[in-house]
């Protein structure tokens, strides 16, 4: 039986699902796409979230894609529709309203979740990971009271930094010795936290966060050496995790998300996975792994599509790249530091804000951080494509 | 002939294009906005300027034609 009058369910309408989208109309694929997320308004600059909209008042996260954009291709959004089950053998995504959309193939693009930080006494503390916790965020920096952020990964620095250009009084505890370091080096990651020390946040390092406990004037956060810092207000960017429990026993392989091979082809045929929800072979760490990089999510979406509609399996490959914005200075990662890299300033002075370093182990070069040199992305993004050694960066490298 | 526009309403200085083709877009000092530098695209530019067409997170790109 032919199921192709069933068409092409994408599950999530962010970058990774608007791309398979787009990808699968550029491959020439002319037939249904459904693409259904359980946001009601899905699909906006998410990146933008912790960064300039936290730190603005009232301007709205700006739409990746305008209903017109969407009627055009022929591509039909349906929001607030969570997907809740998958059937690989009937061919059907089982949506959050009691539906059963069939389909010839289906794209997992359902991405990651902020992983909750729950007190005690079960209540989630706010996160930012969506339009609605923006909003959340937004009334806290309103507030006028002391934030306490759980968590210095990306989210929790950027959203220390846009807190701390509202006026607002945030300290940031993790367990982590020195934020983002094993990410960008001691040095660069030196600099960042002295950024945020002289705009006036504070940190409590190292020791990790034990649990939360409500109380009359606001939480009491339990440090696992024992202390207990008392907090107004909590957001906790801890980590995410991927939305992979509506495919618990679907027969879809889970390992840290939807396992896939480099195509994007999950175990199951007909069943594909985009974005931060794909989990990817790794030859380097010998297991699956995820990214949760804006580019990756865009670029791998619409390999799946161009894969899907051209009934072709081209492996997607590309070198890793995230950014960061803190106090005005965007700093690019580009690659991947590995632990006990060497990290070697080629380019500027890291404590002007301007610099490439690079990361490398015996003169392999595995990952580069930029910051205000945006024009060197691009060659340092072929170099590393190209497997190229730190003495090439250097060569590369525009001195001071 | 092919050139790209910015959408003065949407861009927000992400600066991810000038990363992509330096060559062609660049977010001047102090500028709100990204510029166009090449005014013509050429063939050998196109497979970049269409990579950042998709990496905008403000989808402020627009290829034109003619």
């Amino acid at each position: 039986m032919s199921r192709s009058d069933d068409g092409i369910v994408i599950v999530g309408a962010s970058a990774a699902g608007l791309s398979a989208a787009d990808g699968l109309r550029e491959g020439g694929y002319t037939g249904p796409i459904t693409l259904m997320d359980e946001e009601v308004e899905p699909g906006y600059d998410r990146p933008m979230l912790s960064k300039g909209l936290l730190a603005a008042k009232d301007t709205e996260p700006a739409a990746l894609r305008t209903s017109d954009q969407l009627a055009a291709k022929g591509i039909d959004l349906l929001g607030g529709h969570g997907a809740v089950g998958l059937d690989v053998d009937r061919r059907l995504v089982v949506t959050s309203w009691g539906e059963a959309i069939p389909w010839e193939h289906v794209v997992l693009a359902t991405g990651v979740a902020a992983r909750p930080l729950v007190t005690t006494d079960g209540t989630p503390l706010p996160t930012l990971r969506t339009r609605a916790d923006l909003a959340t965020a937004r009334s806290l920096a309103a507030g006028g009271r002391p934030v306490t952020l759980v968590g210095a990964g990306f989210i929790g620095l950027e959203v220390a930094a846009a807190l701390r250009s509202r006026g607002v009084e945030v300290r940031v505890l993790s367990g982590c010795e020195l934020p983002l370091a094993s990410l960008v080096g001691d040095q660069v990651a030196g600099w960042l936290h002295q950024l945020h020390l002289a705009h006036g946040a504070t940190f409590e390092l190292g020791v990790p966060t034990a649990s939360v406990t409500e109380t009359a004037a606001g939480y009491d956060i339990h440090l696992a050496d024992g202390r207990v810092r008392h907090a107004a207000t909590v957001l906790a960017g801890i980590g995410t995790d991927p939305c992979t429990d509506w495919l618990i026993g679907s027969g879809v392989a889970l390992d840290g998300g939807a396992v896939t091979d480099p195509a994007g082809r999950t175990n199951v045929p007909g069943v594909w996975a985009a974005g931060d929800v794909a989990s990817t072979p790794d030859a380097r760490l010998g297991r699956p792994r995820r990214f949760e990089h804006w580019t990756h999510a865009i670029e791998q979406g619409r390999s799946v599509g161009l894969n899907i509609a051209r009934r072709d399996a081209v492996p997607y490959d590309a070198v890793p790249f995230v950014w960061t914005e803190q106090y005005g200075y965007t700093v690019h990662l580009l690659g991947e530091r590995r632990p006990g890299d060497t990290d070697v300033v080629v380019e500027g002075h890291v404590t002007d804000g301007d610099f490439v370093v690079a990361h490398a182990d015996a003169g392999e070069l595995h990952g580069v951080t930029i910051c205000g040199r945006v024009r060197a992305l691009r060659v340092f993004k072929k170099l590393l494509r190209s497997g190229a050694s730190l003495d090439d960066a250097l060569s590369a490298a525009t001195p001071a | 002939m092919t050139s790209v526009k910015v959408d003065p309403g949407r861009c927000t200085a992400y600066g991810l294009c000038v990363g992509i083709h330096p060559e062609v877009f660049n977010v001047p000092p102090g500028s709100p906005i990204a510029v166009v530098t090449r005014e013509v695209l050429t063939p050998d530019d196109l497979e970049d300027v269409q990579e950042a067409i998709r990496a905008c997170p403000a989808q402020a790109l627009t290829l034109v034609e003619g």
